[in-house]
């Protein structure tokens, strides 16, 4: 997703006064190329603005909704739901805390709690739209974006979706507008407005047999995931067996 | 533009086999090695250059025509069996390497030499187009057609499967090299009737399928070359 360079450097010279263009690249980390290039262009990517947000302590949320179509972004802010929360702890660290309170269940000692990784895990995209909304959320955001339901997979099984998707899938699915944009990686889960420590204490909150049963659906979709690659390898090994 | 493409086919069948020629007795795929070598000498023999002085030493009757056929065939039976080996389909293998292929392969073999034999055809010419009037030459011709179509059409199904898949760009652009090459052998089959007789464009066709269809090995064998820095199976 991107916005107008002429919204872009209005909003430029507003937080950034007279600094100077290489100046503003250096601080934000982006190259100076890049920027001339979208510019020329007269698109600029929510990266680019991100990027210059955070450089210059400004809340990233802030600044994207100072531009048209992303105007009701903070007042958008939801807390995360317990399944969004959820959605976003690894499979690694989900099966680590079964096996945590297992032990704690047979030694009688209270479970150790676990040192969740950071947020996104490998599969952050498909279990987040996964919690939102299981039934047919991704036609919806297809349909929504004007593109092949495919296009929407292959996004989702790389763990990629746009900016502009996951804003979208988060309006449609009526949760926090933000959401999204954490399962991306796009924004930290504090520039999204969750409080600190939410997945952990949500983890601690989940009863057993919920925790089970997600880490079933977990398991079943890596499953998938897994059995897809062997197959590719498998067709590559054949094909060098043979022919190489 | 014609001989440009001979040339250029018989160098890379030439730069193939060389660079096979490690494993032509022993050591990976030998069939496929051995492949390229009888591509090698098929793709020498359309050249006049070589085919007058190879025939005047086999005595100026033609026969390095049938050992050109005969090599054709050599080199269409171990690679489209390897290819549909390679691409997964069991029905194409066996159509190629069951008793219907080697049945096929066998009268065409037969074919050639008893056309031969009965054809009168003293006097050196390559493709033997000084004699395409006389009917045994066309049998002769019919034959060496049919089987490279049948096997090439027995690969075109499953080489278009890989082409189409998800897998990487490297093997899917190769597979597409070869699907590309063995349907432009089955392609040339209407233009050899009476009817769409078109011989130049008959002979673009084949030279053009033999460099896609190499292309299409070289890519795999780069795919092959690779696939430790691509993190594959270590085959």
């Amino acid at each position: 997703m991107t916005v107008a360079a002429k919204n872009f450097q209005m909003w430029l010279s507003h937080v950034a006064g007279s600094t100077s263009q290489a100046a503003v690249c250096r601080a934000a980390g982006i190259k100076r190329s890049t920027l001339a290039q979208q510019l020329v262009r007269g698109r600029v990517s929510l990266a680019t603005i991100a990027a210059v947000s955070r450089s210059l302590d400004l809340p990233v949320v802030a600044s994207l909704s100072v531009f048209p179509d992303l105007e009701d972004l903070v007042s958008g802010i939801k807390a995360p739901t317990t399944a969004e929360l959820l959605s976003q702890i690894s499979d690694a660290d989900l099966l680590q805390e079964i096996l945590n309170r297992n032990v704690a269940a047979e030694t009688g000692n209270d479970p150790i709690p676990v040192e969740l990784s950071p947020i996104p895990h490998r599969s952050s995209v498909r279990a987040w739209l996964d919690a939102i909304d299981p039934t047919d959320l991704r036609q919806k955001v297809a349909r929504n974006a004007a593109m092949a339901p495919q296009n929407l997979s292959a996004q989702i099984s790389a763990n990629r979706l746009s900016a502009e998707l996951a804003i979208d899938s988060a309006r449609i699915a009526g949760v926090g507008l933000t959401n999204g944009l954490v399962a991306t990686g796009f924004l930290s889960p504090a520039e999204a407005g969750w409080a600190a420590g939410a997945c952990a204490s949500a983890l601690r909150g989940t009863a057993n047999s919920v925790l089970a049963s997600l880490a079933a659906e977990r398991l079943e979709a890596l499953s998938r995931v897994l059995r897809r690659s062997e197959d590719d390898t498998a067709a590559a090994r054949n094909v060098w067996e043979y022919l190489g | 533009m014609t001989v440009i493409l001979q040339w250029t086919a018989l160098a890379v069948c030439l730069a193939c086999t060389i660079w096979r020629s490690p494993s032509l007795f022993g050591g990976r795929n030998r069939g496929l090695s051995w492949a390229f070598a009888l591509a090698t000498v098929s793709v020498a023999l359309s050249l006049p250059a070589i085919y007058l002085p190879v025939d005047a030493l086999l005595g100026g009757i033609n026969l390095a025509n049938v050992l050109l056929r005969l090599s054709i065939f050599g080199v269409f039976f171990l690679l489209t069996s390897r290819v549909a080996a390679a691409y997964n389909s069991p029905l194409a293998r066996a159509l190629i390497r069951g008793p219907l292929g080697v049945a096929v392969l066998a009268v065409c073999s037969l074919g050639i030499c008893v056309a031969y034999f009965l054809a009168d055809v003293d006097g050196s010419s390559t493709g033997l187009v000084a004699f395409t009037s006389q009917p045994e030459i066309a049998a002769y011709m019919w034959f060496g057609v049919a089987y490279t179509t049948y096997a090439s059409a027995c690969v075109v199904v499953a080489t278009a499967k890989a082409a189409f898949s998800r897998r990487p760009a490297i093997d899917r652009t190769a597979a597409f090299s070869m699907l590309v090459g063995f349907a432009l052998v089955c392609a040339t089959v209407p233009l050899r009737l009476p009817l769409w007789k078109n011989w130049p464009a008959v002979d673009i066709m084949t030279f053009a399928a033999i460099l896609f269809v190499a292309v299409g090995l070289v890519l795999v064998w780069i795919s092959f070359g690779r696939r430790r820095v691509r993190g594959g199976p270590r085959a």
